[in-house]
């Protein structure tokens, strides 16, 4: 069948860039892989050292705090393009400004930010100069505020994509339906409730899928230019841990397992959530 | 990528050209020096660009034939290139490195010298033990030592004077540094510029203080036998912590890297005193060009209280390395290269575009700065000596770098990190003994 | 609007700090400079070669934007069509290869480029952001194809138009805002890239932009206008684009996703 081309190309780049890599570190998890040489057979010793060691249990943690962020990162652009959706005249003007931040690449948001949240920077002095001088923290460095940080950033980061999403799913609702709403006397909130949140639900379930992907596989660039996992290890993912392993460390079988490990969990985390998306798709 | 790229950021040109000839067999009959041939040299942007195109220009100069095409790959990125280029053995020619056990992690990219390294060289360059097999001059080295660095203090006369201090007598015990702390925090200055969130301020630290804890047996082998969790390590951490617990160091300073904030501080003036480099980098040259400039002083880190020394001496040794890479298809070139960066006419250009010290011992640095020229005499007049900072291997600075804010706040206790660092400088694989 | 104030802060503060003299920042790193100057941006430029890189960035970003979109447009199209287990599974794996992180793959695949020559090219980088991208592009595609109604289709086929007619005549051109929005995603995503970028293009006369100002900013540098310079410099290609692009976008997910 001649239409086989039309999803053969796609095949082959995917295949050879990515699925073929992603079975040479399977199988090299195996060993104490040594990349360009010979790579001695370990068996399981790569993922009995990964899952015994407690810098790995916290990494864990730290991934499951993450996901606390989702609902922020989610509902806050859906509140903003609501916002702009109902009140704002020239939407726009505050999609552009929302979505600037996301032009910009992870690398250069760290840059920037480990600026702003630094002792003497810009966050600080402002508390400092409203009076809320006892506020001021060691933002990045600080344990506890690690995690919470990233959230923000990320938040900060990520609002605008969120916000043109929500915006343009937003318009595709007929106007109909928010003004017999308004008639019958329901409020803002409730709009949002009743009629908004239904209408594109399948948009913010996409989102949700953005974000969780993101989280697990994503956010290293942030990570890296933020804290770089530290301080200790309080504020390292997987991804970022795996990048530090092989290519900080040269411990590349470890590394490789941990990425075996990482595919498993992202696994379960999308299909459990898509499983739990059918299901109240076919209760509805 | 946390490597000890401050380990004593001795930047200074270590030039080695190391030609990795494996292929040599069908090298050689094209490596005769009729063809035009190209060296790919990868340096970290230390040694400024501006002064290795000076020393590539003048190498050139003089070998026609040979063309030298440097690249600066960025420094955070720099040793995850070098891993990519060991996994496919193609790349550069030439790396920069560290003079010291680091570049073992590399080793199996990198080409022995041996056959190359003439009598002479082994004799007037300094440092050859530190990049060569059992850390021994006798050893098989694997990269060219360049340039020396070492770690000093500097301070801030008018600040010191500001203070009620003497500014041309800084304090030598640990009983007079405290005074003269406790003076300037009195007088409303910060004692010492610090910034501990990158960790290199802490290895400047725990390498001149430590190691006037330990024996000389133990010094002697700091470098084969890396002991984190020795009662001299950990004596040196708990004096930071006094320290800060004093009062002593800009606030905040868990949150603040040593680059380039905490170097910027002391140089604007905001802090008295910082731990800092003798060599290209970190050092004098850049702050005279500072807002302290004129008012800069230089001293010996003090003496710890109980320690084994009766007077300072002075953490010094090569600093930067090079090396050819065992796959670079004209090694014979690629030796010329790292020759001529050891040559003292290549020497002396270096010091003079970016003070990077002299470690071949037919040449002497001159300079008119008095800061310099008192550093210079210190390396000439004073015993040495190199710590386990200096000595210690990429993932164990890595580690040690994570430990250091959290060590400084307390978060961690000083025999915790120390388990840890010990524990990551175990897993490394062992210094090669050929 | 008060919620807008955190988003221009930054953008804001990076002007300033671009645009302050290195002296005047070291004394007051977070007013607005009282002497601007445009020395840093000019130095930011010359010293890391933005300008170059910006071309080399263009080539690599935009063969993989025009890749992505093609391949998963055609591809969407196909899966479309044939929902068997076979292709099910296929386009199931094909979508979870999102969840490969770059430090994952980039080693044996640079061993592997390597080994076939094929570093230092922008052309395979495009190749490779496209294969990183398509994931994501697959899912988006397929969703937004999936949604059109089925009459559209169904009219053209009655009229006995083949499968590349379909495609090229209704198909495409319906999917149009869907395709701008990858495409726009698509520039963004790998324009910010690091790590790949890094490790596939060691060349320094082929870097690309994002390397080139990390190594402004790198671990050395003291000169921290300078460096907000360079980051100003590589911001500005991709607002273009977004503020270009921004009414595809809007259409685009209007059109396709919201169903």
């Amino acid at each position: 069948m001649l239409e086989a081309l039309y999803v053969l190309p796609i095949v082959i780049v995917v295949g050879v860039a990515l699925l073929l890599p992603v079975a040479s570190v399977v199988a090299h998890s195996f060993t104490d892989w040594q990349p360009g040489y010979g790579s001695p057979w370990v068996g399981d010793r790569n993922y009995a050292e990964l899952l015994q060691s407690d810098q790995f249990h916290q990494i864990l943690f730290n991934q499951a705090f993450l996901l606390l962020g989702i609902p922020i990162w989610t509902i806050l652009p859906l509140v903003i393009a609501s916002l702009l959706h109902e009140r704002v005249p020239v939407p726009g003007v505050f999609r552009t400004i929302f979505f600037f931040p996301a032009t910009i690449s992870p690398v250069v948001i760290g840059i920037l930010f480990t600026f702003i949240l630094a002792p003497t920077g810009p966050v600080n002095a402002s508390l400092r100069a409203i009076g809320l001088g006892g506020l001021t923290h060691n933002w990045l460095v600080d344990e506890r505020l690690g995690k919470p940080v990233i959230i923000g950033v990320l938040a900060w980061a990520t609002l605008g994509t969120g916000v043109v999403i929500f915006a343009a799913a937003l318009s595709g609702i007929a106007p109909e339906l928010f003004e017999a709403a308004t008639l019958e006397g329901a409020n803002w909130w409730q709009r949002l409730r009743y009629i908004t949140v239904p209408s594109i639900r399948s948009v913010i379930e996409l989102w949700i899928v953005i974000l969780l992907v993101t989280l697990f596989v994503g956010v290293f660039p942030w990570i890296y230019s933020l804290t770089r996992g530290g301080p200790g290890y309080s504020s390292t993912t997987i991804d970022f841990d795996i990048y530090q392993n092989a290519l900080t460390f040269g411990y590349f079988g470890l590394a490789a397992a941990e990425a075996v490990v990482l595919l498993v969990i992202v696994a379960l985390v999308v299909g459990g959530g898509a499983l739990v998306g059918r299901a109240r798709r076919s209760m509805a | 990528m946390n490597m000890n790229l401050t380990k004593r950021p001795r930047l200074a040109l270590c030039g080695i050209v190391a030609v990795a000839c494996l292929t040599a067999s069908v090298a050689l009959g094209a490596s005769r020096s009729q063809q035009a041939t190209e060296l790919t040299v990868w340096d970290w942007g230390s040694p400024s660009p501006a002064s290795m195109k000076e020393l590539d220009t003048a190498f050139m100069k003089l070998n026609p034939g040979i063309t030298i095409k440097r690249v600066h790959q960025p420094f955070n990125s720099y040793f995850t290139l070098l891993r990519t280029a060991t996994a496919t053995r193609k790349g550069p020619d030439i790396v920069e490195n560290y003079a010291s056990p680091a570049v073992f992690d590399y080793a199996r990219a990198l080409l022995p010298l041996t056959s190359y390294r003439t009598a002479a060289q082994k004799k007037d360059l300094v440092g050859w033990n530190l990049v060569s097999s059992s850390l021994s001059a006798s050893g098989t080295p694997y990269a060219m030592p360049w340039g020396g660095q070492g770690i000093v203090m500097y301070y801030n006369k008018r600040l010191f004077k500001k203070a009620g201090l003497d500014p041309n007598k800084p304090p030598k015990t640990w009983k007079q540094f405290l005074a003269a702390c406790e003076a300037l925090k009195n007088a409303g200055i910060v004692p010492i510029a610090e910034g501990w969130k990158d960790g290199y301020g802490a290895e400047w630290w725990i390498d001149t203080l430590s190691s006037q804890y330990m024996s000389p047996s133990e010094l002697a082998t700091v470098g084969t036998k890396q002991n984190w969790r020795s009662p001299a390590v950990r004596k040196s951490l708990e004096l930071l912590v006094d320290l800060s617990d004093k009062g002593y160091f800009t606030p905040d300073a868990e949150g603040i890297p040593l680059f380039p904030d905490t170097l910027n501080n002391f140089g604007a003036e905001k802090g008295a005193m910082a731990i800092g480099l003798a060599a290209n980098c970190c050092n004098y040259q850049e702050f005279r060009k500072a807002k302290v400039g004129k008012n800069l002083g230089v001293m010996e880190p003090p003496l710890v209280p109980g320690g084994k020394w009766a007077t300072q001496k002075l953490n010094y040794g090569p600093g930067l390395s090079w090396a050819i890479t065992r796959w670079a298809k004209d090694p014979a070139a690629a030796y010329k290269f790292l020759t001529f960066l050891g040559t003292p006419a290549a020497q002396k250009m270096a010091f003079k575009s970016s003070t990077v010290f002299p470690n071949n011992v037919k040449t002497r640095a001159v300079t008119s700065d008095p800061i310099g020229a008192k550093i210079l005499a210190w390396v000439a007049t004073k015993p040495t000596y190199l710590g386990i900072m200096t000595l210690m291997r990429a993932p164990t600075e890595a580690t040690l770098d994570k430990l250091v804010p959290q060590i400084m706040t307390k978060k961690v206790s000083i025999e915790d990190a120390l388990k840890q660092i010990q524990a990551t400088a175990d897993k490394q694989p062992k210094i090669p003994t050929k | 609007m008060v919620m807008t104030l955190p988003f221009i802060y930054p953008f804001v503060f990076l002007v300033a700090t671009a645009l302050k003299p290195l002296p005047e920042f070291n004394q007051d790193s977070v007013g607005l400079p009282a002497h601007a100057t445009l020395e840093n941006l000019s130095a930011a430029w010359n010293e890391a070669s933005l300008g170059p890189a910006i071309v080399h960035s263009l080539i690599a970003v935009g063969i993989a934007v025009v890749l992505n979109v093609a391949l998963s447009s055609v591809a969407a199209f196909w899966f479309v069509r044939h929902r068997g287990r076979l292709a099910t599974s296929l386009r199931w794996t094909l979508i979870a290869t999102m969840a490969v992180p770059a430090p994952v793959f980039i080693v044996p695949l640079f061993v592997q480029l390597s080994v076939w020559g094929l570093t230092d090219s922008l052309v395979t980088l495009g190749v490779v952001f496209a294969a990183w991208n398509v994931s994501f592009g697959l899912y988006l595609m397929y969703t937004f194809i999936d949604a059109l109604p089925y009459e559209l289709t169904e009219a053209a086929e009655v009229d006995g138009a083949n499968s590349f007619q379909l495609l090229r005549k209704v198909l495409l051109p319906l999917s149009m805002p869907a395709m701008a929005t990858l495409a726009v995603l698509t520039f963004v995503w790998s324009w910010s890239d690091l790590l790949i970028s890094i490790v596939l293009v060691q060349d320094p006369s082929r870097r690309l932009v994002t390397p080139a100002t990390a190594l402004l900013a790198d671990q050395y540098s003291t000169d921290i206008p300078k460096n907000a310079a360079g980051v100003l410099i590589a911001i500005l290609p991709m607002l273009a684009v977004f503020l270009f692009g921004q009414r595809f976008l809007v259409r685009g997910i209007l059109a396709g996703v919201g169903k």
